[in-house]
């Protein structure tokens, strides 16, 4: 693993108190190949009534989803990947056991029989895909995909059966991958259910079921390019300073509860996406001069070669001499930006995200602030899940796939 | 106050270092630069092997790259000052940066903190 800590600011004036911005990378070690560890995929497919309704190019929602699930297939490993496959309407059908694939003509066989029945319960098949348990050494994932609201037998009940599954998730180090389409589904609760499995899970919002091939062709992707696993990164203010807001960017950008004085995160694999924190801090400097620390960093991690521990320590410097002074830094300006922008697009200010992308030079996302921001609810959530993953795409690493 | 930084628009004096306003979130207008990348524990420099060889660090978003040669020997690191980029360091404990001459070398505490300077910006690190 690399690291990159990028300082708003390496030299401010001596000052009372100040704010120091940081950006912290975690990068794949570019001199060494992927780990090669097994993938766990257990998909959670809705086969509800709603789902024989039109999607784009002519097919059924069922149809386009089974048609993507069937081509994404094609990136597991024979002998190595295991796959599992429930579906559910008000009842959950099991077609395909956790299996180590290895003839997947059989399997696409499979896929192609499944019907569309009646209404959304997914407590029960999202419990089957959890108690499947762990697989030996490989990277798990649960990939839940549903374009209803869960109202069997009611939706209280299915809501709450389902944030204890994702807390179950959680506990077990198995996060989850959720995708609604249309707008029937509960956007609020499908996210709160990634926000409770954490580890990397995420909601997507799908506008076009086709698309889906290419989502989970890119997870795909992403697993198997994971060169350590069980990260876990703490941040910790000097006590001077105190961390005001925290953010990390891979799979989205989430806002990091700040505990303490610390943050602390933790997700299942380093994929080539990598990942970057945001953290603003106010320093109580006390017209100090010189080096000040601010936080110091620890990154835990299993590498093939066994765990890593790395502290390093976050420092600025505090000086008279007005020809040191550093400009702003513009990647760290820049995140910050787009990362205002995205909390203003979740929170429906669309004037002022347009203008915050427009600043930092985040042209693509000021049209699609725009466009979208005005259109129908459809639109509305492409929107949110296009600025969570894609406003700062720059500091993460390539993107699998796409 | 020396560094503060006034809003255009809502009038208040933000502190250094801010970048969006503290009143109104409008974004402050600030000088923007390149600043500072700091490559924590290299590779290949702070390799698990011991640190010896080349460091290459990305400077300035990764277009540019700062090559200099560290050996390893006797239990001592050496720092040669090579390529175009101006090499400064600074050795623990002190607060004034040393320029390296070119192709001299240096012995290098396990703590000392460098800089490769350049037209382009540096780039600081810590061996760890
Ligand atoms: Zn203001």
């Amino acid at each position: 693993m690399q690291f990159e800590l990028r300082l708003g600011q390496q030299y401010l004036p001596i000052t009372e108190e100040a704010e120091v911005t940081f950006l912290l990378r975690l990068l794949r070690d570019s001199q060494k190949q992927a780990a090669e560890f097994p993938i766990d995929i257990r998909q959670v497919l809705d086969r509800s009534g709603s789902m024989s309704e039109p999607a784009d190019g002519g097919l059924t929602k069922i149809e386009a989803l089974k048609a993507a699930v069937k081509q994404s297939l094609e990136l597991l490993r024979q002998g190595k990947d295991r796959l599992c496959i429930v579906v559910f309407d008000d009842e959950m059908q099991v077609i395909l056991d956790p299996t180590v694939v290895s003839d997947i003509n059989a399997i696409k066989r499979l896929i192609g029989g499944i019907d569309t029945g009646n209404t959304t319960h997914l407590s029960s098949p999202l419990r089957y895909a959890i108690d499947v348990g762990p697989m030996k050494d490989a990277l798990p994932k649960i990939i839940i995909f549903t374009d209803g609201l869960v109202n069997t037998p009611s939706e209280d009940l299915e809501e709450k059966a389902c944030y204890d599954l994702a807390r179950q998730a959680n506990k077990m180090g198995t996060p989850l991958a959720i995708f609604g389409t249309g707008t029937a589904y509960n956007e609020r609760f499908l996210k709160r259910m990634a926000e409770l499995a954490g580890r990397g899970s995420y909601f997507e919002h799908v506008k076009q079921v086709g698309a889906m091939r290419l989502r989970l062709e890119d997870d795909l992707e992403n697993l198997k390019s994971v060169q350590d696993r069980d990260v876990r990164v703490i941040i910790q203010a000097e006590p001077p300073a105190e961390i005001l807001e925290a953010f990390k960017y891979v799979p989205q950008q989430q806002n990091l509860p700040v505990s303490g004085k610390a943050v602390q995160d933790e997700f299942p694999g380093l994929d080539i996406r990598g990942q970057a924190y945001l953290i603003k801090t106010k320093v109580r400097t006390g017209n100090a001069v010189g080096d000040f620390k601010v936080a110091v960093i620890t990154v835990n991690w299993q590498s093939p070669a066994g765990n890593v521990s790395k502290t390093f320590d976050v420092a600025v410097n505090f000086t008279s001499d007005e020809n040191l002074l550093s400009p702003i830094d513009k990647t760290v300006r820049n995140t910050v930006l787009n990362t205002a922008a995205v909390e203003a697009t979740l929170a429906g200010q669309f004037p002022r995200a347009q203008t915050l992308f427009e600043t930092s030079g985040n042209q693509d996302m000021a049209e699609k602030v725009k466009t979208l921001g005005n259109g129908d609810e459809d639109k509305k959530r492409t929107l949110r899940t296009a600025t969570v993953t894609d406003a700062n795409k720059g500091i993460t690493g390539k993107k699998g796939g796409k | 106050m020396a560094g503060e930084v006034e809003c255009k628009a809502c009038m208040t004096k933000n502190k250094p270092g801010a970048i969006l306003c503290e009143n109104c979130g409008d974004p402050l207008e600030v000088q923007v630069g390149t600043g500072v990348a700091m490559a924590v524990s290299p590779t290949p420099v702070a390799a698990a092997s011991g640190i010896q060889g080349r460091a290459c660090v990305l400077v300035q978003g990764g277009s540019k790259v700062a090559d200099k040669e560290f050996e390893r020997r006797m239990g001592r690191l050496y720092l040669k000052a090579t390529g175009s980029a101006k090499t400064l360091i600074r050795p623990a404990g002190k607060t004034d940066w040393q320029e390296v001459k070119k192709d001299e070398e240096v012995e290098l505490a396990i703590t000392a903190r460098f800089r490769f300077g350049g037209s382009e910006g540096y780039v600081i690190f810590e061996v760890v």
